[in-house]
């Protein structure tokens, strides 16, 4: 209950920093540390909650609502749809040769996502920090991030999100 | 052997050289399309290669933010300014 409190604290102060933005937020049920963003709720799962420290969960809901306020969803999810139904309606195969068309279009639409996703990630990074900070939970996210632990040195092509020593880096310049 | 086994044999035979020769066929039929499919998938990425590296990059995010600027605290709009979310203000005369 007391976590609850806390988060429902969190929200409001870094909501009120955000600018307002029309957002609900939402307590998924599950252990796993997330929390993540439809454009239109917050979701947190307890896993989260239990794990972070009130300067942690500011930093973590701050970049959420960073996304919410930059309208990453929508605009990723316009994207990639407009652009993978134009290259798949210009290919104008069918059969197998339809099935490798579609496969290489596919392929090549993901990785240009997914570029974007990371770019959209490290923003939501940057602007998150300056909304935890009004907030009053500078370095919220960085110490969460530290505290996740991962020592991989390059990202996928296919990664949807920056490598988390990358991200730390970036947000102590 | 009987004649009869024997005609026998031969049928079955040239009936499984048939089947064999048959899949070979689509065999290549399938490889050519195969290739022909994914020439056109790679053909279509390059005539949109200008709007798939717009994605990648993420070109013409002002306008995008979700809130009335005014309502966002100075630090945020500037930060917001500087990534391109925020369109600089520009005199027209």
């Amino acid at each position: 209950m007391t976590r609850m409190l806390t988060l429902a604290r969190v929200f409001e102060r870094v909501w009120r920093a955000g600018g307002r933005p029309v957002v609900a937020l939402r307590i998924i049920d599950s252990e796993v540390l997330n929390a993540f963003t439809d454009g239109r709720t917050i979701a947190v799962s307890t896993g989260l909650l239990e794990w972070c420290t009130e300067a942690q969960l500011g930093g973590v809901v701050a970049h959420e609502m960073a996304h919410v306020v930059m309208g990453h969803v929508g605009r990723q999810r316009r994207a990639h749809d407009d652009l993978a139904s134009r290259a798949l309606q210009e290919a104008g195969a069918d059969g197998i040769a339809g099935v490798f068309a579609g496969l290489v279009i596919a392929a090549g639409v993901e990785v240009a996502s997914a570029r974007l996703s990371r770019r959209f990630e490290s923003d939501a990074d940057a602007i998150g920090e300056v909304i935890a900070r009004v907030a009053g939970y500078e370095g919220g996210l960085a110490s969460f991030l530290h505290s996740l632990g991962d020592e991989r040195s390059e990202a996928g092509v296919f990664d949807s999100h920056p490598l988390i020593l990358q991200r730390i880096r970036a947000l102590g310049e | 052997m009987s004649l009869w086994s024997l005609l026998g044999a031969l049928v079955i035979a040239g009936l499984l050289l048939s089947a064999v020769g048959w899949l070979v066929d689509w065999a290549r039929q399938a490889i050519k399309a195969a290739f022909a499919g994914i020439s056109r998938g790679v053909l279509v990425l390059r005539r949109l290669y200008g709007e798939i590296r717009a994605l990648a990059f993420g070109r013409g995010l002002a306008g995008e933010i979700q809130v009335d600027e005014a309502d966002l605290p100075a630090e945020v709009q500037e930060e917001l300014r500087r990534r391109g979310y925020i369109k600089e203000d520009v005199d027209v005369e």
